[in-house]
């Protein structure tokens, strides 16, 4: 036999909002990059790679959340497609998977990046709110 | 969770033979009645279209097998057997002393000699709640009494199930033990009288564990349990306030009926009884063994100098050695495979499941040429799933990629993690099995450790056709004679774990003239301990908390009684041996090398022959030949004066 976790974490994830989860702290921290369309075409031109210290500190922030409701990915085929998906609350099932394929990793982390950037700050600028892979 | 697509897991019953011996696999399928199996021999593996196609050698014709889907039952227990003396137990006291760690809404028992059909035997348990419990049962089913308030977590507390048939009186009762951790003792019992006495049970006892009613055990403790006892005399509320204040390996003058010293025995399954009733007892899913007792008082870290100090075991629900799967089929390796790496390929419908294992050259043959698979390693890494708030940081990212086998990991609990995932309860996970399903040692998925190690093979079956191949438990086994005729050794690309036996079999190589090709990063960098008796099983024990929490005084190897850490701390830093040693890791984007003015130097003459480029390696399917784990030479660490650095990597990403 084998146990999951308990009703206990369900239960008290359930009774929590998403803003109780630390969204709101990090909403607040990130206010004031809300027009720094300057770090998303940074991130969008380089995922990996030497950053500023303003989108470092961006990303660091956006890493902090907690690991239930986050979009994660999934290389469906070595190295040629992969997928994002997104956690369910208990972390031990996908609650959700976005329709679209990509062809590199860049660009699904790109895809992920647009998400919390959404979330956490706000709107994205116009050119790059397209989420078509 | 279950799948909901058919599925094939399965694992060997070892990791290495020699030709003309023979290898069985274990398989479950699940949404699947059948399976196919062939016999690949393995010399890179499928990551996409940068890379040369995959594909495997086939060995042998695919054969079908009836196929079915076999459970895996994870959780640690003692399992006593066989006791007539435990099926009427009369007046007794069950007590023993506990750590609970983890509650998580399910019943967690301490002890039981419950009957399957719940129909007689008593029971001593946390419930749902936390809060001591004992369950009395008979024809009638389960009579269960319980104290209201829940225990402590982490807290060490005496518990105590007395019940007199005479007087007909139930007593339930806990101490709670001061421990050094500005907590406060204290006790709450319950007393009940006309309590009717339970049906005999069927001499069939489980500790941290109890029988459900498949007669498998279920309802797993998570934590310590220290000399547990059956005392055959209900005591009165006085005598059991003054056994609490007792030293759990103080002896009682009361008669038991079994009285379990858990202290180690290295590597040893087996648990005494001292009681002189014969209830040994067998550990099983490898609890883990020689930890901080109660009575620890921070004079030593030693278990073999201290035994009294660490006279407890560390039970988790989530603890697996092997899930025990029938035998569904068996290989006898013919003389003319060389030696490598192969796998059973099994596949059915959509399902495909690769179970990896090495052909070792045979006794009377020997190679120039030898790869050491790091299987220490692979056993370290076991079903890894990374799902720590924190691992965006350490990737460098922020989707983190799982492959679907991943995923599956994730969602199947049962063939357990690895050692980088902590217990459900927060503490490490210290004993690794190569002996049960492995999701993340297949040739495709991520491009790191066993996968690049494939490709590493690979280039060696061109380079050196009659290259040998040896694991680490061979190495930790037979020493340098394992080494015998070979002239240069080739790591993989991640060898990090080893043990002392192997560090000195390295040594005695390199001092006759050996020569060593560490074709990784991260090293030579950590202690693990082999079982002495079991294959594909060691213990990695580590002095820090952040792959789960560690006490203090876990610090020696409960298989060996070696000192465990990295090597760095333990005297034998990896830059004294290879001149560079771990620093970072870069997983986000792999870099490049410059070549450095030290790479003219004529003793490097050779390293550069036909090369004049001055970058190395700024293409692939990672972005580069250096990132993954980055090793620094580090004089103060002892890289050799008398090193060369030929080339270093540059433009790391900032992640």
């Amino acid at each position: 036999m084998t146990e999951g976790p308990g009703a206990e974490f369900s239960k008290s994830w359930v009774e929590r909002s998403v803003e109780d989860a630390g969204t709101a702290a990090v909403r607040a921290a990130l206010a004031a990059f809300a027009e720094r369309f300057d770090l998303v075409r940074e991130f969008l031109d380089a995922p990996f790679g030497r950053h500023s210290a303003d989108l470092r500190f961006v990303l660091d922030v956006m890493r902090s959340q907690p690991t239930a409701g986050k979009w994660f990915t999934i290389m469906t085929k070595p190295y040629s497609e992969w997928r994002a998906a997104r956690w369910s609350p208990d972390g031990l099932d996908i609650a959700e998977m976005a329709p679209a394929c990509f062809q590199t990793r860049e660009d699904v982390e790109r895809w992920v990046f647009k998400q919390r950037w959404r979330h956490l700050i706000g709107a994205l600028p116009l050119q790059e709110s397209d989420d078509e892979a | 969770m279950k799948p909901d697509r058919p599925v094939i897991l399965a694992y060997a019953d070892r990791d290495s033979v020699k030709p003309g011996e023979s290898i069985g696999f274990a398989v479950s399928c699940i949404k699947l009645d059948s399976f196919e199996c062939d016999f690949v021999r393995l010399l890179g593996c499928d990551a996409g279209p940068e890379m040369p196609p995959f594909e495997p050698s086939v060995m042998t014709e695919g054969k079908r097998y009836p196929g079915r889907e076999q459970p895996i039952r994870a959780g640690s227990y003692i399992e006593v057997e066989g006791s007539r003396r435990l099926t009427d137990l009369g007046p007794i006291m069950i007590c023993g002393t506990i750590f609970p760690t983890l509650v998580n809404g399910q019943s967690r028992c301490l002890l039981s000699t419950l009957t399957a059909d719940g129909r007689g035997g008593v029971a001593l348990r946390l419930d749902a709640e936390g809060c001591l419990t004992a369950i009395l049962a008979d024809a009638n089913g389960a009579r269960v009494y319980r104290l209201d308030r829940p225990l402590s977590l982490r807290r060490w507390s005496f518990v105590v199930l007395s019940y007199d048939p005479e007087r007909r009186r139930l007593l339930l009762a806990v101490h709670r033990l001061a421990s050094g951790m500005h907590d406060h003792a204290g006790a709450s019992w319950l007393t009940v009288d006309d309590v009717s006495p339970p049906a005999g049970g069927d001499g069939h006892l489980l500790i941290a564990a109890e029988r459900g009613g498949d007669g498998f055990p279920c309802h797993h403790f998570n934590g310590k349990i220290e000399r547990p006892r059956i005392l055959a005399a209900a005591l009165s509320l006085d005598q059991i306030k003054n056994l609490a204040a007792c030293k759990p390996n103080e002896p009682v003058s009361w008669p038991c009926v079994a009285d379990w010293d858990l202290a180690n025995e290295p590597a040893s399954d087996v648990v005494r009884d001292l009681s002189g009733s014969g209830h040994d007892g067998l550990c099983n899913n490898q609890p883990a063994r020689a930890v901080q007792g109660s009575n620890w008082d921070g004079s030593t870290l030693d278990w073999r100098s201290a035994p009294e100090q660490y006279a407890a075991i560390y039970f988790h629900h989530d603890d697996i050695e092997s899930p025990g799967w029938q035998e569904n089929l068996r290989l006898k390796v013919p003389h003319e495979w060389p030696s490598g790496c192969y796998a059973a390929r099994l596949k059915g419908d959509d399902a495909e499941f690769y179970v990896p294992f090495y052909v070792r050259q045979p006794a009377n043959a020997s190679s120039d040429v030898t790869f050491l698979a790091p299987t220490a390693t692979y056993a370290a890494y076991v079903n890894m799933v990374s799902q720590q708030q924190r691992i965006e940081y350490g990737l460098g990212c922020l989707g983190v990629t799982y492959t679907p086998l991943d995923l599956l990991a994730v969602g199947l609990p049962g063939p357990g993690r690895s050692l980088y995932d902590p217990h459900e309860d927060g503490s490490g996970r210290w004993i690794g099995s190569l002996r049960r399903p492995v999701l993340n040692r297949q040739p495709g998925g991520w491009l790191w450790n066993f996968q690049i190690d494939l490709c590493i093979l690979g280039w060696l079956a061109k380079a050196a056709p009659d290259h040998n191949v040896l694991t680490d438990e061979e190495l930790d086994r037979e020493g340098l004679a394992a080494l015998e005729g070979c002239r240069v050794l080739v790591t993989g690309s991640h060898p990090e774990y080893w043990s002392q036996p192997m560090l000195q079999a390295l040594d005695g190589f390199l001092a006759r003239g050996g020569r060593l090709m560490y074709l990784g990063g991260n090293g030579f960098y950590h202690t693990i301990d082999f079982h002495p008796q079991k294959h594909g099983l060691v213990e990695l024990r580590r002095r820090t908390s952040k792959m789960g929490r560690v006490d203090a005084g876990d610090a020696y190897s409960s298989f060996t009684g070696r000192l465990c850490g990295a090597w760095k701390d333990l005297g034998r830093p990896e830059q004294s041996l290879v001149g560079v040693g771990y620093r970072t890791e870069a997983f986000d984007r792999s870099s490049y090398y410059r070549r450095l003015p030290a790479g003219d130097n004529p003793r490097a003459r050779f390293i550069f022959e036909g090369i004049t480029e001055s970058i190395i390696g700024e293409f692939g399917v990672l972005g580069g030949a250096a990132g993954l784990e980055l090793d620094v030479a580090e004089q103060g660490l002892g890289t050799p004066r008398h090193a060369l650095v030929v080339a270093a990597s540059e433009g790391h990403s900032s992640s």
